[in-house]
């Protein structure tokens, strides 16, 4: 998956859903990040600040991706969606 | 001695107009301390094996919860228990608020409801007696009148109404109970049952304090005040009191195990319509239940193409889910009327949307057409004809003479194949979560005696990472290996094994499934430390887990009585061939592997293969070898 160059400055949409809102900046779900550099998608989320094991689906502009695939790189202007392991309600 | 109880029961003969109390001790409450546990055994003891449902015999057990009441977070319910119209076999729903606390409050554990009054009524309860009103004036008014009309009566502003609907008093399968208008014991039909009694409301009013019940009154109010302060510290609770059930849409949709058409799909693809961010703009607030931090119940009000007031509760995710994805409908606004409708007659959301899904198929395959339905379009993404259809179940008027049967009846009626996607265990309709994406949910749903339910043990995600907070919570149950969500072998059926005696254990305590770990904020010590701190009991862990087995077990045998057996822990065929639509595509529940992991659930419960009874061997070591002899009263 080619999805740009690792080194160049980029600007994410992050979206926390459910309880993971609760480790958005200011517990807030919905933000923009700018990181140094492109990177693949789980050191993007350890720059967050969500706990990779507290998120059951990723998200990368809509498309669910496996958070461990090195292939997938967070690029310019990305989108990410972090879901919970949701339960009963 | 305190013991968290009042020690008394009330009993009310409708056939004869009498109300009695009677007591027990603490030897008997350490064992049926209170909910599930309190209600199955005066069901099983005293309803005659066979009764009609809607009959003079059934026995309708409302039960408080042990801890209901407490300044605790999450201790508020009861449990509604009697012979289901709708299943024929054990009926169970738990409802919040702040009846159950106040029944407590009135110097009440339960109220039994035998017989049948020959005339509408309402009972009054207030502060140790009871008293059967005339109720002809109320029968056929909407619920706020009728709240409205008792406080006026009694003069009591804060008397806690609960009471049923239309859908109720015309003995709808599926008919419902609500507390305070905005508390619902919403499954397997008790609504019906109370309607069969013609008793439309219980009203109870109560000046005792859970202090004056608690063997240790301050040491309980320490803890719940810490707890009340960790509710925002915690990401699962701090979640339920930022969006309620609700936040659940999207997460669920994104892992494809968002119930669509019928439980085709695992995924909604205008989810946004009836996501959160379309939720927030309907939404007006939230409400709380007795002494709880969380403020989950979510509150909506607009007036747009439909006018929906705050007078009720929701739509909570349920609602959502079964009146929008499932029916194909992706209007939020309509979905929310659609809620407001069935809390205005008194249905439960979860049967009434399955059942419309279900139908909505038929008519999909030309089984069903609005010449069969009175003629209502009824067909996937006909929201208008949904809202039509909701008054006619309820009133069991044109189309809902048949829809008010529920999916099964509806099936055996129409036939051509379309059991195999009627979406019921038991008969009751699947709750809002698709089990093909966890099947320890499917476990509940099949071998649940009271059908289809999603409150009966943990969800599979939970255990999938032991790093995550939900995993840690569920440490000191003795869950310490993760396994998959997809995954039905030895482990996690030890886990649900677990799960359902844990969440068994909650509904005989009263506490909400939202309170304790795992799913929430209340760690499983402080659970422990809640009861000792009530009771003066020495509880442990394993204790409070034989508590929730024996509820079980008080179920199982109420249905062994009245015929069911293994064959009837079963899902419906849909679910063991492929998800259809989103990131679980091509996933099913396969057949064999399912059936191997019953037969390990039964062999760890104690339970016949064959026959899926309990052996009298677990019977004895819960204390239940009497249930084996039919009614009768046990030792303590």
């Amino acid at each position: 998956m080619d999805r740009g160059r690792i080194g160049q400055a980029v600007r994410v949409r992050v979206h926390l859903w459910g309880e993971l809102g609760f480790y958005g900046p200011g517990k807030r779900a919905r933000f923009e990040i700018r990181i140094d550099h492109e990177m693949p998608i789980s050191d993007a989320l350890r720059l967050i600040g969500v706990p990779e094991a507290d998120v059951a689906v990723f998200g990368l502009n809509g498309v669910v991706v496996r958070l461990g695939d090195p292939a997938i790189i967070v690029t310019d202007d990305d989108r990410i969606d972090c879901f919970p392991p949701t339960s009963g309600g | 001695m305190a013991f968290g109880s009042n020690g008394a029961i009330l009993r009310v003969d409708l056939t004869r107009g009498t109300t009695a109390v009677e007591t027990f001790d603490e030897a008997f409450y350490r064992r049926y301390p209170g909910g599930k546990a309190l209600a199955a055994y005066h069901l099983l003891r005293e309803m005659p094996a066979g009764a009609d449902p809607l009959g003079p015999d059934n026995v309708l057990v409302l039960a408080a919860g042990l801890l209901a009441g407490a300044p605790l977070s999450t201790a508020t319910r009861f449990s509604a228990i009697a012979r289901s119209p709708l299943t024929g076999g054990f009926g169970e729903s738990e409802a919040g608020g702040y009846w159950g606390p106040e029944l407590k409050m009135a110097g009440f554990d339960a109220i039994i409801l035998t017989g049948r009054s020959p005339e509408p009524v309402w009972l009054w309860v207030r502060d140790g007696a009871a008293e059967i009103r005339d109720g002809r004036a109320l029968w056929g008014q909407d619920p706020p009148t009728v709240q409205a009309a008792i406080r006026e009566e009694t003069g009591e502003k804060l008397a806690r109404v609960l009471q049923i609907g239309r859908a109720g008093e015309n003995l709808v399968p599926y008919a419902m109970i609500m507390n305070d208008l905005r508390h619902y014991n919403g499954r397997t039909g008790m609504g019906a049952v109370m309607g069969s009694k013609n008793v439309r409301v219980i009203a109870v009013k109560g000046s005792r304090r859970y202090a004056e019940l608690a063997h240790d009154p301050q040491a309980l109010a320490e803890i719940g005040k810490r707890l009340s302060k960790t509710v925002a510290e915690h990401p699962q609770s701090w979640d339920l009191r930022t969006k309620g059930t609700p936040g659940l849409t999207d997460g669920l949709n994104a892992a494809g195990i968002l119930p669509t058409r019928n439980f085709r799909l695992g995924s909604f693809e205008q989810v946004e319509g009836i996501g959160w961010h379309a939720y927030e703009a309907i939404r007006s607030g939230t409400r709380s239940c007795y002494a709880c931090a969380i403020r989950c119940k979510p509150e909506t009000a607009f007036e747009g193409r439909y006018r929906v007031t705050d007078t009720y509760d929701g739509p909570e995710y349920e609602a959502i889910a079964g009146f929008g994805s499932n029916c194909a409908i992706f209007d939020i606004e309509l979905v929310a009327r659609a809620n407001e409708l069935c809390n205005e007659v008194g249905l439960d959301v979860i049967s009434t949307a399955g059942t419309v899904a279900f139908v909505m198929e038929c008519v999909e395959h030309g089984l069903l057409g609005p010449a069969d339905l009175g003629g209502l379009d009824l067909r996937f993404g006909n929201g208008e004809a949904l809202l039509e259809a909701i008054p006619l179940i309820a009133d069991r008027r044109g189309a809902g003479e048949l829809l008010a049967l529920g999916s099964r009846r509806i099936a055996e009626r129409v036939g051509g194949g379309s059991a195999a996607f009627a979406m019921q265990v038991k008969g009751l309709e699947l709750a809002m979560h698709e089990p093909r994406g966890k099947v320890g949910v499917a476990l509940g749903y099949a071998t649940n005696e009271a059908g289809a339910d999603h409150l009966v043990a943990f969800h599979d995600p939970i255990f999938v990472n032991p790093e995550s907070v939900a995993f840690k919570g569920a440490v000191p149950l003795g869950i310490t290996e993760p396994v998959g969500a997809l995954d039905l072998g030895e482990k996690k059926v030890g886990i649900w094994y677990t799960g359902e005696r844990w969440n068994s254990a909650e509904k005989v305590l009263g506490l909400c499934f939202f309170g304790p770990a795992p799913r929430s904020f209340m760690q499983v010590d402080d659970v422990v430390a809640a009861v000792r701190a009530a009771t003066g009991w020495d509880v442990t862990v394993d204790e409070l887990l034989e508590i929730g087995e024996r509820s079980v077990n008080l179920a199982r045998m109420f249905n062994v009585r009245e015929g069911f057996t293994r064959k009837d822990d079963r899902l419906p065929d849909r679910l063991h061939t492929a998800l259809e639509g989103g990131p679980l595509t091509g996933t099913s529940i396969d057949r064999d592997a399912f059936e191997a992991a019953i037969s390990a659930l039964y062999a760890l419960k104690g339970w016949d293969p064959a026959t899926g009874a309990p052996t009298p061997e677990r019977l004895g070591r819960l204390g239940l070898e009497w249930t084996a002899a039919g009614s009768g009263k046990p030792s303590a």
